[in-house]
């Protein structure tokens, strides 16, 4: 091998090393199309592509032949099979009593069963999870959030957002009666601090203690119109949609429902 | 006697029932004539008038069914019920082939059995392999010939058993039993193309299934 001479410059292969398109490569042709042209009812575009596509490809044209081979073979199937000797498919005059029972209801959910109203269904689903989406968001979301928080109960955080507290109640309560309470003794709502600092020096961190909780009963006691905000009503706008979306959802995934069982 | 001015010939005076309803090529069709009137009769209350229907039917839905659903007796299940869902809905009939119409509702009544069900069957049906199902011989026929149509059946069953359902429904449908797409696409509520190429792709499947028995068709 080692002597052998190499090829000559004008035999080397030295150009692109291409993959020619064979036409006769079955693998990438449209069997479907030769189905298509087997097919007794096939129109005569489909029928001359497909018998041009066989015509230059063997397998194609071996398909196209067993395709219409299995077609005959279907047609010869026998078309009627004795049922059973044991079997009677004869209504009796029970039967037929107990079938014709709500004919009158079934007439009247006829156009809603199979078929009639194909959107029924799909439109009955998305009410319904419309409605369990805006329950969840309204009810469960803010509870959870609160509780996320170290807030109040899930019960109670309806309320507390929609009436915009982000604090306690008491909280709001003093600080809404703090401007006739200022009025009267002024510096009281300090006066814990100013006792904490004070404590040090004069008495013991107890008596500080006690001296401040004097001073607060002496500012809420004052005789100042408490703004207590009612709660809100859990009922909301969002609330009261999301359950009547519910309930259409839920109602028209029934109707759908039992229209499918009267008209079966 | 014959000449006699008194003699009369007795003539049928009642019209003919079922008529008004009738699409062209139900009154040329003396079966499907035939089945209008026993139709329009059980609406009007004569229960005998359906089970005729029953009678006359009854074969033909079961051969349909059998091919879509597992064993016989879901298939009888199912007859029984489309037949029951034809009594039930007699009301609703708007003219046309009763025999389309009756089959269209065990085509549903076998599609809802196989949806509930949904399982494919793993086996062939065991039924098919039973020689009763097939029609009887022909005194005259070549024994040779007669099993190998007997042997071209049974692979015929077991590939079909092996397809998906809808590509089953629709061969069955258009081969075996003749309808055109057309018809099918109004029984089995989808389009023209789907047929087509559930029937298509069905049959390319046939085609892989029966790979090594293609010699039984080739002949």
């Amino acid at each position: 091998v080692a002597d052998r001479e190499p090829h000559a410059s004008d035999r080397r292969p030295n150009g692109d090393m291409t993959q020619p398109t064979r036409r006769d490569d079955h693998a990438s042709h449209d069997l479907l199309l030769i189905a298509a042209g087997a097919d007794r009812d096939a129109d005569d575009t489909t029928r001359a592509a497909a018998d041009r596509q066989a015509a230059e490809c063997a397998e194609c044209s071996e398909l196209s032949a067993d395709l219409r081979s299995i077609a005959s073979g279907l047609r010869e199937l026998p078309r009627s099979i004795p049922v059973l000797a044991s079997r009677d498919f004869r209504i009796s005059p029970d039967q037929a009593d107990r079938l014709l029972r709500w004919s009158g209801l079934r007439r009247l959910l006829r156009p809603f069963g199979a078929g009639s109203a194909s959107s029924l269904r799909p439109l009955g689903t998305a009410f319904t999870t419309l409605g369990i989406a805006g329950l969840l968001f309204t009810v469960l979301l803010p509870g959870f959030l609160n509780v996320g928080s170290g807030g109040a109960s899930p019960a109670a955080a309806p309320a507390a957002i929609g009436a915009g507290a982000t604090e306690p109640p008491i909280d709001k309560t003093v600080l809404s009666s703090q401007p006739s309470a200022a009025g009267q003794a002024p510096g009281a709502t300090s006066a814990p601090a100013e006792a904490a600092t004070a404590a040090p020096a004069s008495s013991t961190a107890f008596d500080a203690f006690n001296s401040a909780r004097s001073a607060v009963p002496t500012a809420q006691t004052a005789p100042a119109p408490l703004v207590v905000e009612p709660p809100a009503s859990p009922w909301s706008f969002v609330t009261v949609l999301s359950l009547a979306l519910l309930g259409i959802g839920v109602a028209l995934l029934l109707l759908r429902l039992v229209a499918n069982r009267l008209s079966s | 006697m014959l000449d006699s001015p008194d003699f009369t010939i007795a003539v049928r005076r009642t019209p003919q029932i079922a008529e008004d309803l009738r699409s062209r090529d139900a009154s040329v069709d003396p079966i499907a004539r035939r089945d209008l009137i026993l139709l329009e009769r059980a609406r009007n209350g004569d229960l005998d008038a359906f089970n005729d229907l029953v009678v006359l039917y009854q074969d033909m839905l079961f051969a349909l069914v059998a091919r879509m659903v597992p064993d016989r007796d879901q298939a009888s299940d199912c007859v029984q019920e489309a037949f029951f869902s034809a009594y039930r809905n007699m009301a609703a009939f708007r003219g046309g082939s009763v025999r389309s119409w009756i089959s269209r509702i065990a085509i549903n009544a076998a599609m809802d059995t196989q949806r509930l069900r949904k399982r494919r069957p793993a086996e062939p049906y065991p039924e098919l392999e039973d020689d009763s199902w097939q029609p009887p011989a022909d005194a005259s026929a070549d024994p040779v010939t007669t099993a190998l149509e007997t042997e071209r059946h049974r692979a015929l069953n077991r590939a079909l058993a092996q397809v998906t359902d809808d590509q089953r429904a629709a061969i069955v449908l258009y081969d075996v039993e003749g309808y055109d797409y057309g018809e099918i696409a109004s029984m089995t509520g989808v389009s023209l193309g789907t047929v087509k190429s559930r029937i298509h792709r069905g049959r390319l499947a046939l085609r892989g299934l029966l790979a090594d028995q293609m010699e039984l068709f080739r002949g």
